[in-house]
């Protein structure tokens, strides 16, 4: 009779996972460099937030009849052509959802591949990324809050309301172009020393100090990612020893990233505003979040950092879009989102401004709107 | 004797012409393996640079396609340092050769392009790279060509060394030898190489042949002449021992055996002085006189003879011509040469006008005296004809134009054997010099 039993409950089981609808979801992300310790630990900590995320909320999904059929892909990010390939891809093998990488010049390059399908990305926020449509959205927040809340905290710190500042940033970066144009708008009024570009994660520095001889910058805007700016910071520290740096999101977490723990930045001060705040504090906006939260090991498991809280509130959106709308093909899928997605695929967490210290990222409050 | 080249000198020619050859040869050999790792090289600079490009085009394609145009020359700027390529631009048109489909690699006159039409939503752009190849020469290295001749220098002296050893040893010893065994009968060594002792044994049966000749004409020529005249010296004294009992015709007999003896003995007397002068220096005692009187004094004492074989003589001198020389010698030669001219007409049954022709020619600083006959001419032409070997004449020693030759060869002067174009006989052309301390060059 027992036996009977366990048969009959796993024929259900398996019945019932028969008439599942299996929504193939791509999560793609640039890794740079690919083969660092840095690179290899934030692989590691997306595929287990996706992993962590999809447990959560597959009994869930299972009520609704899906299931989330995820593929990871992790490509150079020096080579960002492969976003669109990647994403492409993506789409010829009808993947309901693609996961775009987080940086902005990546994943207008995947909305190029993947036109006909959903994209969202972890936190991409260049201006050109709000303007791509209802069908590739994005958890990031807007450069607007977070130049601001970046730039009051350096006046603050320098106790000052009128400053003098110089914005040095990446040329080939299309987030970080975006952002010093949106750090310029909100610090209007202050006195601009000059605005100078340099390429690659690792810029020419005494080019740069050539070119800035003789400024005496109070604020230096370095809108870029975290191995450029540490780099930057590393080497202009003794040239600028009182300016204060400050960026939005690029300089990383105090979990990744080169400015956290970064080489030679002792005594450099600076202002990172980002649309994240802690991972528990963050955790505890979103149902799913609070799950976590429930379930001791698994949260203390969970890594802290902006991404795997992106990860796990799109598995949570994903969850949410499928059982409220329940489409049944692509095509639905595909409808649904471009109505609804908006509502669903967005941060619950506030800004966040981090203060660089003694080589640390540590979060100090919380940006207003 | 002409300055002529030693042994050695030979060796280190032959193997200085061979060094030469190698080291050419070698520069060749070495310029054709640079050419070959060259042209290796060469493709793998432009597989590297097909690669670059590759990073550099999508690179800069990934910012065309998100419209971001303004970073292009600050990248290309980062990978022209990075890379070490030349330049990198963006162009109006793709260069020639490049199709608009696919990347494309062009190399030529030691420049590589690589261009790519990259067409984006924001428009098309034409995306080159260029890169320097290196030349041959620039690449090409002397250094393993120098070690090359370095040792080909030390082989060839080592070589050099060695031969001359070897050819010492294996040549000029035994050649050597083989002087000493003709002359005391030594026997061959063991080391002999075969041809060396090929050589030897020719050699050998020469000098048997040699022995055999000299034997021969002396035993056929000279004393059958010796013979003749003892005999009848001989007869003239038998017939004064006949003549013992008769006071007028043993008066009689005493007579003819003084004719005899006048005659003959004077005549024995030269043979054997001939016969001696064949293996002894010749002494000369020169004095300013006149050649004209020394030839003819040389063919008046041939007249006697030529008129017997009807033989016409002819000399006709232009002046006289003075200069210093031994007449009794060198008319010795004259009358020799005159002699066997006619002695050769007697010998073959020649037809037609029988001359032999003595012109006396007078130069600057030489004097030529040339002896020529209508005859049949020499069997042989050349040196040869000057030394001792067996005489086609019935009588006489075979040693006459040897001792002629060493009478002009005293007098400093040459002679030379050949044919007379003018008469078709034979050619004898003495050279003298003029001056005080003869040697005709």
């Amino acid at each position: 009779m027992k036996k009977l039993l366990v048969f009959l409950f796993i024929g259900i089981s398996l019945s019932a996972q028969a008439n599942l609808i299996e929504v193939p979801v791509s999560f793609q992300e640039a890794l740079a460099p690919q083969d660092t310790t840095s690179s290899s630990r934030f692989q590691n900590e997306y595929t287990s937030a996706i992993e962590a995320g999809k447990k959560l909320v597959d009994d869930e999904l299972m009520k609704c009849g899906y299931s989330i059929k995820h593929s990871t892909e992790f490509y150079e990010a020096s080579d960002p052509l492969q976003a669109r390939e990647r994403s492409s891809k993506a789409q010829k093998e009808n993947a309901w959802l693609v996961v775009a990488p987080r940086r902005s010049n990546h994943y207008l390059l995947s909305v190029e591949g993947a036109t006909e399908t959903p994209t969202v990305s972890l936190m991409a926020n260049a201006s050109k990324v709000f303007e791509l449509g209802d069908l590739h959205l994005t958890m990031g927040m807007s450069n607007d809050v977070i130049a601001k809340a970046a730039f009051e905290a350096g006046l603050k710190e320098l106790k000052k309301k009128k400053v003098s500042y110089l914005t040095i940033v990446n040329e080939d970066c299309v987030f970080c172009l975006d952002l010093a144009k949106t750090f310029d708008a909100q610090m209007k009024g202050q006195k601009k020393l000059g605005e100078f570009k340099v390429v690659s994660d690792t810029p020419d520095i005494l080019k740069l100090k050539e070119q800035l001889k003789g400024l005496s910058p109070d604020i230096i805007v370095l809108p870029n990612y975290s191995k450029s700016s540490s780099h930057v910071m590393a080497g202009l520290k003794d040239v600028f020893p009182r300016a204060i740096y400050i960026s939005g999101d690029g300089w990383g977490s105090s979990a990744f990233g080169y400015v956290q723990n970064g080489n030679n930045l002792a005594g450099v001060v600076g202002f990172s505003a980002r649309g994240s705040v802690p991972s528990e504090d963050a955790l505890k906006t979103f149902p799913v979040g609070r799950a976590l939260l429930s379930k001791p090991t698994a949260s203390r498991k969970f890594p802290a950092s902006n991404s795997a809280l992106s990860i796990l509130k799109i598995v949570e959106a994903v969850k949410d879009l499928l059982c409220s709308e329940k489409p049944k093909t692509r095509s639905e899928f595909l409808a649904a989102y471009k109505k609804k997605g908006r509502s669903y695929f967005k941060p619950s967490w506030g800004s966040g401004i981090y203060k660089l210290q003694d080589s640390n990222l540590s979060f100090v409050g919380t940006a207003k709107e | 004797m002409k300055n002529r080249l030693t042994l050695n000198q030979i060796h280190l020619m032959a193997w200085m012409a061979s060094a030469v050859c190698a080291v050419v040869i070698c520069f060749f050999v070495i310029i054709s393996m640079s050419y070959s790792n060259y042209s290796a090289s060469v493709d793998s600079e432009i597989q590297d640079f097909k690669e670059k490009t590759q990073k550099v085009f999508r690179r800069i394609e990934a910012e065309l396609a998100v419209d971001n145009a303004a970073a292009v020359p600050a990248l290309s700027q980062m990978f022209e340092d990075q890379l070490g390529i030349k330049s990198i631009y963006l162009s109006k048109l793709l260069p020639g050769g490049c199709s608009p489909e696919t990347e494309c690699i062009i190399h030529d006159s030691g420049l590589v392009t690589g261009a790519k039409l990259i067409q984006t939503k924001h428009g098309s752009h034409v995306l080159v790279a260029e890169s320097s190849l290196p030349s041959f020469w620039s690449e090409f290295s002397l250094g393993s060509f120098w070690w090359v001749v370095f040792a080909i220098a030390l082989l060839s002296v080592t070589a050099i060394l060695i031969q001359r050893a070897i050819t010492q040893k294996y040549v000029v010893n035994p050649i050597s030898q083989l002087v000493d065994q003709s002359l005391q009968n030594k026997e061959t060594s063991d080391y002999y190489p075969l041809e060396i002792q090929q050589l030897a044994d020719d050699l050998n049966a020469s000098f048997e042949a040699r022995d055999k000749a000299l034997f021969g004409q002396l035993a056929g020529g000279v004393i059958h002449d010796l013979r003749t005249l003892v005999h009848s010296v001989f007869s003239a004294v038998q017939l004064v021992d006949e003549s013992a009992d008769n006071a007028d015709r043993k008066e009689q007999a005493l007579e003819l055996l003084y004719q005899a003896s006048k005659t003959n003995i004077p005549k024995v007397h030269s043979i054997i002085e001939t016969t001696l002068d064949g293996s002894r220096e010749i002494t000369i005692d020169d004095w300013e006189t006149n050649l004209v009187s020394t030839i003819q004094s040389a063919i008046e004492e041939s007249q006697e003879a030529a008129t017997k074989s009807a033989v016409r003589v002819l000399f006709e001198p232009e002046s006289e011509v003075s200069f210093s020389h031994d007449t009794v010698q060198l008319g010795r030669a004259f009358s020799n040469l005159i002699r066997n001219a006619i002695e050769a007409f007697d010998e073959k049954s020649i037809k037609g006008e029988k001359t032999v022709r003595v012109l006396l020619k007078e130069e600057t600083s030489l004097v030529k005296i040339i002896i020529e006959d209508s005859g049949e001419g020499l069997k042989e032409t050349g040196p040869r004809v000057f030394r001792f070997s067996q005489t086609t004449k019935n009588h006489g020693s075979g040693l006459g134009l040897l001792i002629t030759k060493k009478v002009i060869d005293a007098h400093g002067g040459t002679i030379s054997a050949e044919k007379s174009d003018d008469l078709g006989g034979a050619r004898f052309v003495i050279t003298l010099s003029k001056t005080s301390d003869g040697g005709v060059a």
